[in-house]
Order: C-alpha cells, then sequence, then structure tokens
C-alpha cells in the first residue's frame, strides 16, 4: 500500500504572483525541531521546588452515599502532606450556559454527599512523590451506601427509574423541540417514509498526553500560577477566577506544549479544581498528571446518542422531510462550558448538505450513571452524519438508486447558495455536488463498482461507502450567544508588537495542541504585512502575554485567529506605512510593502527597510510625522462575518469484508474537502489525516462500555482499542477551495475528517454485503455485530 | 502509576531464585520480562512484597536445535524467537506465533517463559505448546523434572510448576513430517485475540495425517486442547469433510465465556471458522525442515 | 522501603543512583536524570510513548523496571542525533510532516531507529508493523509511515547522523 496525496490548489491573490505569498505554501512546522528532539516541554515535564504531587481517591460505585471518610491511615504515610474532601473544599463548577429548560446538576469539584459514576473523585492527596501519593490513596478509607444504578438513557425515562438528582423528579437534563412547520404536509405527501432506529455509542478522544495540571500558588505575592494541558488558557483563568472565588488579574495560565486536545481539554472537570485548591491551601506547587485508567473513567465521553428517525421521499428519491426523536445519554451532565452543545449540534446539524426544508427534531439530553459528557472531535456532528448518511443509503436501496445518485439529488446545488436551513444556520459559501463528484473521479468510483462485481463472481466481498456533511465551523458571537445560549465568544485577537531590530511578534489569544499554528499564523500575518516569514514570531498559550481569546475548538483557530491576525496586520501597515511615507516624502498609497521594505511605486530607488521605520517608531521617535504615536504595538480582534462558517467534505471508503468472521478491512479511504483558503496544504491534509483516524477509531474500535451496575470494562488501553498504524488505510485527500465570506477565506477543518467516517464505513460493509441484506444500525462496527447481521440476515 | 513498593531481588542462579520463592512463598513473585507481572502491578491488582527477577541468571536464554526439537531457554525474548532463522526453518508454527504476540516493542521484552508461566488464556504460546506436544522444564533447588505441555497448564494463571520451580526450558518437538500453522483472530496487532487456533500435523509421506494436536487460545478458563478434533483428523486425508468435522469438534470442545471482544457464541463460531484455517495452513505448509 | 544501587549506561554516560525497587525505567530517565523526552502515555504497554532502546532494541520503559536495566546500554530521545545534527529520522519526521502535538514522537522514532537498523529499506507493510505498538492521536499515521520511508531513503545516503555507538 502506499499513501497518497493528490495535490492541491494553491490560491492565487489579486495581482500577486502566487509564489511570492506565504499562504497556500507547505511551510514546515517551527515548532517541531524540539519536539523532534525531545526537548518540548510539557506540563508533567516542569519541576518546580517543593513540589507536590497529587492524586485522587475516586468512587468505585456508579451511585453511592457517601457515608464516611477516613483519611487519618493516609495521613499517616510518611511524605503524605494533605487529604483533601469534598466536605472541607467542595467547589460547585461553574456553568456558562442559559438555556430555558437546562438544568444545572450538583457538580462539585470533590463528591460530598453522594457520588454518581464510577471514578468521581472524592477525596485529592498531596504527597512528596506521585507513588506516594498513589499509595496514601489506597489508605483513604470510605464508607459508601450503595444506590440503584441507571446507565442506559432510555431505561432512566422510565417512571421507575433510579434518580440522580432527587430533586428534578426525573433524570432529564435538557429538552427542546423544534418543528419547522410544513412537515406534517410532506409526510402526507410522501411516497414513502423509511423510519429507523440508529444508535451511536460512546467514545472518547483520548490524547496521547492525559490531562496534566501543575498550581503553584505564592503565598507570599498572592498569585496563582497554574500550567496546564488546555486547549484555552483564558477560559481556564476565568473559570477559576470565578469557581475558587479569586482575583482573576493574580492568576496566570500557561499552556505549554500540549500533548493533543481533541476537545477534551476545552473542557475543565472536577479533579483539576482540586489541584488548585491543594495548592492555595498547602501554598505549595502541587502537579497531577492523569493516569490512563482515570482518563478513560472521566474524561472526554461523547456520542451516545439514540436516534428515532423518520424520512419523507418522493419515488424519485427528493427528501421532502426528515423527523427525529434524540434520546442523547449525557452521564452524570454536561462539562464546563460546553453542557449539552454536543445533541444540540447534533440536531441542528442533522439536514447536512440536502436541501431539506422541512424537519422537525425533538432532543432529550439524559442523565446516567456514568461519566460526564465532554467535547469530542466532531462534536455531535458525527453522530448527525452517521444518521443522516444511514438514512441517505438505506432509501436509495428502496429506491434502487445508486448512493450518489440520491446525494446528487438533494444536495444544494451551487445556484441556491447561501442556504439557510430550516433552523436557521446560513451556508456560506460551497458547492457539495462538485466536491461528491470528484470524490468519484479521482477514486476511479465506476472502476471500483466493476471491480466489486468482479470479485462477488469469486465470493469476495467489496464494499464502497459514500458520506458527506456541512460543519458549522467558527461560531460567532450572535450564534453562540443567542441560539446556542452561551456565554461564549467567537471572535479571537491578535497582538502584533515590532521591536527595534525589524522583528514582528503576534501574541495570540489561541492556543494549539499541534497544529502548527506558530507557522501558518506566521505565514498570513507575514502575507498581510510585508515582514518576511522568518522575522515574524507567533507566540500563544500564555495568558499573561497574550490578550484574550477562546481558544482552539469548533475547527475555528484559522478563521478566527486567521482573521485577527490579517486584521492587526493591516493596522499595523498602516502605520508602517504613514511613517514611511513621511520619511520618503511619499503619499502611504503609494508605497508598496513585502518583503520587509517600503518602496514607492513610482520610483523603486526610493524605500525604506522595515527594520528602519520600526526603529524610527521606537528609537528615534523624535523623526516621526506630527500626531503619530510611537511605538508598533497594537491588538485587532476578529469577529467572522457569516454567522458560521461551513466546510463540508465526500468521504469514500472502501472495504473488504471476511464474511466468515464479520472481519472488516479498510482498504482505501478518499476524501474531498472544502475548507476554504488553505494556509499550509502540508498540515492542513496533516489535520485531516489525524481527524480521519479518530473516525475509523469510533466507527470500528473504540467504545466506553459500562456494565449494568456502571462499571466501565474498557478503562486501559488494554481494552479500550486505539487504532494503530497497521489497521489505517491508505488515504487520498485532495482539496477544492472555495473561499468563504471572511477576511481571509478560511473555513476550518480540524475536526472534518472525524465527521462521515462511521457513517461512510457503515455504508461500505452494508454495500459489501448487500446480498445478505444486511442493514448495519448500531455503532461500533464490531466483528461480531457484522457477523451476526450476515448469520441472522435481518429484513 | 506505580507498583506498591515490594523488595527486590536478583539471585544469580536457579537454585538461588528457588530458594528466595521457598523463603517468601505466596509473598513472592518471578519477574521474567515483567510485561504481564508489571502493568498488573501498576494497577495494583497484583502486589507481592517481593519479586524475583530472573533476568540476571545466566544461561537462560537460547535457541539450541536438539534434533528432534528446539531447546528454547526461558528467559529467551519473544523478539528473538520471532526473528531466528532456526526457528523459521525447524519451526515455523512457533515463529509464525511469536510474530502475533502483542507487539514489536513488548516482544522485545516478553520471554517464553513468562507467557508460559502467566498462564493467562489468551496468551499465545500455550496452545502452540500443548498442540505441538512440548515439554517444559521446570527446576528448583531440588533439580528439575519435565511436564508435558498438555499437564502444565492448570487453570487461569494457574500451572502444574511449585512453588519454588521455575520454568528453565521449553522443548519443542521437530521433524520432517510435522507440520504447523498459528492463526488468531485479532481486531488489531497488540490486541488481545477473540480466538487462536493451534494446529499441528504429523503428515506420513502419502499425503495421510498421522496424529494431530488442535489447542485453542482465549475460549476457556486456560488453554483447551481439542482432544476430539485432533483425533478426527488422524490417519485420515484431510478433505473438506475432515476439515468441517474437525473444525465441529473443535467448536464443541471450546469454552469460551463473553467478554469485551465477543460473546460466547461468536468465539465458538470463530473457533469453528478459525479451527479449519489453521489446519488447512499448517496442511499447505512444506514439511518443516 | 530500603532503596538499591542501580546503574546503566545511558545515552553513553553512566548513571547510577540510589532508587526505590519499584522505581519504574520511565521514571528513572525522567525523575532521576531529567530526560523528559521520554513520555508515558497509557501505562499499560500500549501506547509506546515511553519507547527507548534497551541494548539497541526498542522496549516500552513504564513498563520496565529501572532495576531490570541494570548494567545494560539505554538510549533515549536525548541521545539520538546531536542539539546541532538532526538524526535522519528525526530530519525526516519533520520533512514529512511526520509529528503533530509531538508527544508520541520520540517513541515513534526509537522504534523507527530499531527497525531502520534490523531492516534499512522496509516496505509500507513492515512500517506499519514495526510501529504497531506505538499509538498517534495526531497523525493517523498517513505521514508517519512517508517519514519512515524517507528516513530511510535518507540513511540510504549516508546522512547516519547517529553518534557511533549510541545504541
Amino acid at each position: 500500500m502506499s499513501t497518497t496525496e493528490a495535490s492541491i490548489t494553491i490560491p492565487k491573490l489579486q495581482g500577486e504572483p502566487a509564489e511570492k505569498k506565504m499562504v497556500g505554501r507547505s511551510v514546515k512546522p517551527r515548532k517541531d525541531v524540539p519536539l523532534l528532539k525531545g526537548a518540548g516541554i510539557f506540563t508533567d515535564d516542569i519541576k518546580l521546588p517543593d513540589m507536590l504531587y497529587a492524586a485522587f481517591v475516586r468512587s468505585p460505585y456508579a451511585h453511592a452515599r457517601i457515608k464516611r471518610i477516613d483519611a487519618s491511615r493516609a495521613l499517616q504515610l510518611e511524605g503524605v502532606v494533605w487529604v483533601l474532601t469534598g466536605r472541607e473544599a467542595a467547589r460547585q463548577l461553574v456553568s456558562w450556559m442559559n438555556k430555558p429548560g437546562l438544568r444545572t446538576p450538583e457538580r462539585l469539584s470533590l463528591a460530598k454527599e453522594k457520588v454518581r459514576y464510577v471514578g468521581e473523585p472524592v477525596a485529592a492527596v498531596a504527597a512528596s512523590s506521585r507513588a506516594i501519593a498513589e499509595d496514601a490513596v489506597e489508605l483513604v478509607e470510605v464508607e459508601y451506601e450503595p444506590l440503584p444504578v441507571v446507565v442506559d438513557a432510555e431505561r432512566a425515562l422510565e417512571a421507575e427509574a433510579p434518580l440522580l438528582y432527587e430533586d428534578w423528579g426525573d433524570n432529564v437534563l435538557y429538552r427542546e423541540e423544534f418543528r419547522s412547520g410544513g412537515t406534517e404536509m410532506a409526510f402526507k405527501e410522501a411516497d414513502l417514509v423509511v423510519s429507523e432506529r440508529l444508535v451511536s455509542h460512546r467514545y472518547s478522544p483520548t490524547p496521547i498526553e492525559t490531562r496534566a495540571m501543575l498550581a503553584d500558588y505564592d503565598k507570599e505575592k498572592d498569585t496563582l500560577q497554574v500550567w496546564a494541558s488546555t486547549q484555552f488558557p483564558h477560559v481556564l483563568r476565568t473559570f477559576l477566577a470565578q469557581v475558587l472565588d479569586y482575583p482573576e488579574n493574580r492568576i496566570r495560565v500557561i499552556a505549554p506544549n500540549v500533548g493533543g486536545g481533541f476537545g477534551i481539554k476545552s473542557a475543565v472537570f472536577q479533579d483539576e479544581v482540586s489541584v488548585v485548591i491543594l495548592s492555595m491551601k498547602l501554598g505549595r506547587p502541587v502537579k497531577w498528571y492523569e493516569s490512563r485508567n482515570e482518563h478513560m473513567l472521566t474524561a472526554g465521553h461523547e456520542r451516545q446518542q439514540v436516534h428515532y428517525i423518520d424520512c419523507a421521499v418522493k419515488k424519485d428519491g427528493a427528501l421532502l422531510a426528515v423527523r427525529d426523536r434524540i434520546v442523547a445519554d449525557f452521564g452524570v451532565s454536561g462539562t464546563f462550558w460546553t453542557e449539552v452543545q454536543p445533541a444540540m449540534l447534533t440536531a441542528a446539524s442533522l439536514p447536512g448538505p440536502y436541501k431539506l426544508r422541512n424537519y422537525d427534531f425533538d432532543l432529550l439530553c439524559v442523565v446516567t450513571n456514568k461519566a460526564p459528557c465532554g467535547p469530542h472531535r466532531g462534536f455531535g456532528r458525527p453522530v448527525a452524519a452517521y444518521v443522516m448518511e444511514r438514512m441517505m443509503d438505506i432509501i436509495a436501496r428502496k429506491l434502487e438508486m445508486g448512493p450518489e445518485e440520491i446525494r446528487l439529488k438533494n444536495m444544494i446545488d451551487v445556484k441556491d447558495m447561501p442556504w439557510t436551513t430550516p433552523i436557521g444556520v446560513l451556508y456560506d459559501t460551497g458547492n457539495y455536488k462538485d466536491v461528491l463528484n470528484r470524490t468519484l473521479t479521482i477514486s476511479n468510483y465506476h472502476e471500483l463498482r466493476k471491480e466489486q462485481a468482479r470479485l462477488r463472481k469469486e465470493g469476495k466481498t467489496l464494499g464502497l461507502g459514500l458520506a458527506t456533511y456541512v460543519e458549522y465551523t467558527a461560531p460567532g458571537s450572535g450564534r453562540l450567544q443567542g441560539p446556542l445560549g452561551w456565554s461564549v465568544g467567537g471572535w479571537e485577537s491578535c497582538r502584533l508588537t515590532a521591536d527595534p531590530s525589524g522583528k514582528v511578534t503576534a501574541q495570540l489569544g489561541m492556543s494549539g495542541q499541534g497544529q502548527a499554528h506558530e507557522t501558518i499564523f506566521a505565514q498570513i500575518i507575514s502575507d498581510a504585512l510585508g515582514v518576511n516569514f522568518e522575522d515574524v514570531r507567533v507566540m500563544e498559550g500564555d495568558t499573561q502575554q497574550a490578550p484574550y481569546g477562546w481558544g482552539a475548538w469548533a475547527s475555528r483557530a484559522t478563521v478566527t485567529t486567521g482573521g485577527a491576525c490579517i486584521r492587526a496586520s493591516r493596522k499595523l501597515r498602516d502605520k508602517v506605512l504613514l511613517i514611511a511615507a513621511h520619511l520618503l516624502k511619499e503619499a502611504p498609497d503609494d508605497l508598496d510593502f513585502k518583503g520587509s521594505r517600503i518602496t514607492s511605486k513610482r520610483d523603486a530607488r526610493k524605500a525604506v527597510s522595515f527594520q528602519e521605520v520600526a526603529d524610527v517608531a521606537i528609537r528615534f521617535s523624535g523623526r516621526l510625522p506630527q500626531g503619530v504615536e510611537p511605538g508598533l504595538d497594537l491588538i485587532s480582534f476578529y469577529e467572522p462575518e457569516s454567522p458560521t462558517t461551513c466546510s463540508y467534505a465526500t468521504h469514500l471508503a472502501v472495504v473488504a469484508v471476511d464474511a466468515e468472521t464479520g472481519f472488516v478491512n479498510l482498504l482505501k479511504y478518499f476524501i474531498v474537502d472544502d475548507s476554504g483558503v488553505i494556509v499550509n496544504p502540508m498540515t492542513a491534509h496533516g489535520q485531516v489525516h489525524g481527524a480521519l483516524a479518530h473516525g475509523i477509531g469510533g466507527a470500528m474500535f473504540e467504545e466506553l462500555f459500562y456494565d449494568g451496575e456502571g462499571q466501565l470494562l474498557s478503562s486501559t488501553f488494554v481494552d479500550y482499542l486505539l487504532p494503530t498504524a497497521s489497521v489505517m488505510p491508505e488515504v487520498v485527500v485532495d482539496s477544492i477551495e472555495t473561499p468563504s465570506l471572511t477576511l481571509g477565506g478560511f473555513k476550518g477543518l480540524g475536526e472534518g475528517g472525524a465527521i462521515p467516517t462511521a457513517g461512510a464505513i457503515a455504508n461500505a460493509i452494508d454495500d459489501g454485503l448487500s446480498e445478505y441484506g444486511v442493514k448495519l444500525l448500531e455503532l461500533p462496527i464490531t466483528p461480531e455485530r457484522v457477523y451476526s447481521l450476515i448469520t441472522t440476515r435481518e429484513r | 502509576m506505580n507498583p506498591k513498593s515490594f523488595e527486590y531481588h536478583a539471585p544469580k542462579s536457579v537454585a538461588e531464585a528457588s530458594s528466595l520463592a521457598e523463603e517468601y512463598g505466596m509473598d513472592a513473585k518471578f519477574l521474567a520480562g515483567g510485561q504481564s507481572l508489571i502493568p498488573l502491578m501498576k494497577l495494583r491488582l497484583l502486589s507481592p512484597s517481593h519479586l524475583i527477577d530472573l533476568g540476571r541468571i545466566p544461561g537462560l536464554s537460547y535457541i539450541r536445535d536438539e534434533g528432534n526439537h528446539l531447546a528454547i531457554g526461558a528467559m529467551e525474548r519473544i523478539a528473538e524467537i520471532a526473528r531466528s532463522d532456526l526457528v523459521r526453518k525447524q519451526c515455523p508454527i512457533l515463529s509464525q506465533c511469536a510474530h502475533q504476540i502483542a507487539d514489536p516493542l513488548v516482544r522485545n521484552m516478553g520471554t517464553i517463559g513468562g507467557n508460559l508461566s502467566h498462564a493467562d488464556p489468551t496468551n499465545d504460546m500455550p496452545a502452540v505448546m500443548v498442540a505441538a506436544g512440548a515439554s517444559i522444564v521446570a527446576a528448583s533447588g531440588q533439580g528439575s523434572r519435565v511436564i508435558p505441555a498438555g499437564d502444565f497448564f492448570v487453570d487461569t494463571f494457574t500451572t502444574a510448576l511449585k512453588g519454588t520451580e521455575i520454568l528453565v526450558e521449553v522443548k519443542m518437538p521437530i521433524g520432517p513430517t510435522r507440520r504447523g500453522a498459528y492463526l488468531k483472530l485479532e481486531r488489531q496487532a497488540g490486541d488481545f485475540g477473540i480466538v487462536g487456533v493451534a494446529a499441528v500435523l504429523e503428515m506420513s509421506s502419502d499425503g495421510r495425517c498421522v496424529a494431530a494436536g488442535i489447542a485453542l487460545t482465549g475460549v476457556g478458563p486456560t488453554v483447551v486442547k481439542a482432544t476430539r478434533a485432533g483425533e478426527i483428523l488422524k490417519g485420515v486425508e484431510l478433505d473438506k469433510n475432515t476439515i468441517d468435522r474437525a473444525s465441529r469438534a473443535a467448536a464443541e470442545e471450546a469454552q469460551p465465556s463473553g467478554d469485551l471482544r465477543g460473546s460466547a457464541e461468536y468465539k465458538r463460531a470463530m473457533v469453528e471458522v478459525m479451527t479449519s484455517r489453521t489446519i488447512q495452513a499448517a496442511a499447505r505448509r512444506q514439511a518443516e525442515r | 522501603m530500603t532503596k538499591v544501587r542501580v546503574s546503566m549506561e545511558v545515552n553513553q554516560q553512566m548513571r547510577d543512583a540510589q532508587i526505590e525497587p519499584r522505581l519504574l525505567l520511565v521514571s528513572f530517565l525522567r525523575e532521576e536524570l531529567g530526560l523528559t523526552g521520554t513520555h508515558v502515555g497509557c501505562e499499560t504497554t500500549n501506547c509506546g510513548a515511553c519507547t527507548v532502546l534497551l541494548d539497541g532494541r526498542g522496549v516500552k520503559s513504564c513498563t520496565v523496571l529501572a532495576l531490570q536495566a541494570e548494567g545494560k546500554k539505554v538510549t533515549t530521545i536525548e541521545g539520538i542525533g546531536t542539539a546541532e545534527n538532526l538524526n535522519p529520522i528525526q530530519l525526516a519526521f519533520w520533512e514529512k510532516h511526520g509529528l503533530q502535538c509531538g508527544f508520541c514522537t520520540p517513541g515513534m522514532i526509537l522504534a523507527s531507529y530499531e527497525l531502520l537498523e534490523a531492516e534499512p529499506d522496509p516496505d509500507e507493510k513492515v512500517i506499519r508493523e514495526a510501529l504497531s505498538g506505538n499509538l498517534c492521536r495526531c497523525t493517523g499515521y498517513v505521514n508517519i509511515i512517508k517519514s519512515v520511508k524517507y528516513a530511510a531513503k535518507l540513511r540510504k545516503k549516508g546522512m547516519r547522523g547517529m553518534r557511533k555507538g549510541a545504541a
């Protein structure tokens, strides 16, 4: 097998030869070299004098009352400094979401009266070494009174189900209804109604670096410094200030190298708060590096939903209306700060790229005795794409249409853009049919179909599965604070500073976890400002240096921070031109600024270096034109013009199925995507590859499996399988670039690869096994699930 | 995650290791490569007070051709077995099995002795040993004895070794008429298998099967010897019907229980499929030397 | 608990320390020697972020006691290549974008190192198999596989870069 990548079109900006631009080039990431040498510093690599290590006592029960906690034996162990319990210092984790009907569950940093899932933190130990802290955990005696457990969301809705929060009277965290108006009528007009129950399971992003935090409270200075493996340092700072009731301007949060995030690190869980409380109480640095087992028990569970969907269609395949009832299993609650957003996004994004005018949904978010539901690369959208794309194939088969045919029939045409979905999401730009057709072309789809027929005669099974989606990326403040009810901004920031030597530093409110931000934003700034790429340094992840920002989530970094970089660059450029014009005795409009040099358009001999302008602005400010302030230092904020940008792609999975065992072999995987203008094709495709692996893992390997007592059976990597190099298919990625309406034309792409994957693979398996009448409805696609579908020959 | 504290012993001879085991009894565990033991200790599912490291006893890592068998030292790394030309030529089933154990890095630490004495029903080596009728040499301060592989695996994590005995050598029968294969159904490299099947056939010159050993991984409290399946193959030509009957018999002999990797029914069905494939793979092999 | 003495050669330097017997090799490297390039990602021999070379063979140092390395040669990511000159494998990972967050990278590089020492010209299947004990969550392995192929090429060109005997 070989790995290929089709070439990608490099955008040409008006009037500029493409080769002079940095945007569009595959520049190698700058941060790589230290990482390659093992010199990149991650949170657990930091050691401070006098530092203590935290470890947690966690509930072995899924639901129980805490009768008694006795830490005396633990406190006697040499090296143990303190054992914190909920009675001493439990803090409620705040919520930033306010929607009518959204309940506020008890969410304490340490459980006080009651535990509601296995792994919930009950006490926090601080000791002189990690091993001693772990020894002490075993010595803390906790007496529990077990309570009845409910692990299944549909069972949790039954009248006699155990209640997680007694005062609620039921287990419903949130409910939402949407009616677009014409749905009932459309169902009456349908030639065919197709109804299914589709199930998506619980899995987790599992970055290889688990959660990590080092809190250092300085009693003398009364300051708190926190190093955290986080995707949103500023949000974490505000959160800590609120939860601990401590002045925010005395907190500094630093995200050093972060070993992968994928959503989970844009959440704050219970344990992290106790690490800070321990440091503040003891006046010493306290470090916690989560074990994999703890991570599996507590962090990043998402996607567990049941859908009861009805589709109204015409004989020609036209989709008239969709009705969906969604039961989303949130475990004990949502996490800070996304709460019930993942399931809301599932419901919102279900229509995908289709001309669907009538859409009703009922969303029920239910609590169960499992770990809280947190953000996970794809964020609700993979479930939507799974449901919709399965339905497309199921309908196509009923109507004896090809899977590509029914999609092309229903896709929004380019002439209908911009398009507004029934719930009011505006699709800005895109050409869905073009991307689908291009997928068919690059994959030699029709040849693959012939190959399939040939193999079938030999008794071999080859399956082709298409799936598509529209991803709402970079939501703006209007959408976040309006329909989503969220106290979150959709903007980002960039502070640009030039020094007398003519070098530029950008401080970003954004924070990365391996997306090459230091490189791609330098590419953007270099083009927008006119300064050489090598002279632009990009820094992130320190709240004391960078302006406020919201972090890397919703595939938003390039769109929002990219825009902020362009805006800051333009502002700085204007000032530079003003100064240069004065120095050159020219009008600013008559000047060119590129390659760190400002030149007269009329007379190339009249030129000044950016370095000299910067030096004038700072050290020789007496030479500044009148009324111009000294310094080259400014901050810009950028909020995308569209309510959301819309990336999309078509995926094609090619699989072989061993009908005797149910084993599925991923042979080849094609992706054509449109993420708007691509800054760095190499790193962009890297994002797509990685997201695809998440999608494949979720579709086929990864499952957080709870037994009836609420015990997590896949609580280490021994039982929770991440895909390895040996199971990844050959991947072909191709892109088209339809610029979005934002500054820079970016759309964002970090999550897309993970969105339609389960749908594409399930469709491929169904397709390959069509002779058996197989219909895959539940995830994950385990060998046994496929085998039993074949042997029972459903339908 | 760290193990609980323990006292560490690094004996220089088998006799010394054995006497340490006698002294500390149930509080002690032998450490070979540690690839199963150390994770269990880190998860604190096992917390021995004394760890007796066999890694510094000289002369326990070797692969020797002894004519009618390969003698393999207990501390021989799985990776060395996997990359040994001698093993590949003389005993392909063993090579094939070694390649399927865990992943390349774990194989670099893991030992054949550890794999066998851990007696995890999902470990792969036991089935190969039982199918091949291998012998296991156990030694203590008082001398040594040979235990047939068929008698070695008693129950989950339990072998016929006495507390003071150490597995020191494996004797793997070889010969020009023996053909063996080990196939495993696993979701990906490094995962525990769903089922594994070892088949060793003794073939006559006219292409009949003179004797057959079939053993199963992952479908019982310990390795399962599919005796009836072996008997069905004995003395007959390996046609489809015979292989089908033997495979069905193996499935009946399996004692699977359900877990995350599959239900008991699925595993039983997979024993049938994999037994058939393994017998055919073994039969296809050229004579082993 | 009584401490015991352990000594081993780490990146060509003799190192010894009084340690608790339970100290894992990865903790010895990270905590005692400050070699924090070796990472911990799963603790159950699955992820390979802690991969180091022990007498030239890749092992998962979170599942090896420091005492098991007594008298042996350990090579960590800090011992591959030099500060100024990257090893060809490191170079190849950089060139082909074989890393994103960089957390699994030291383990990937050491596992690749062992592979290329044994098999200078591996095909894709062999590369995939050799890396099957190292998990990456960022790259989907696509560019890692490319990187290893490219590293093989660079090594053939004689850019060995590795200090003699370091592994």
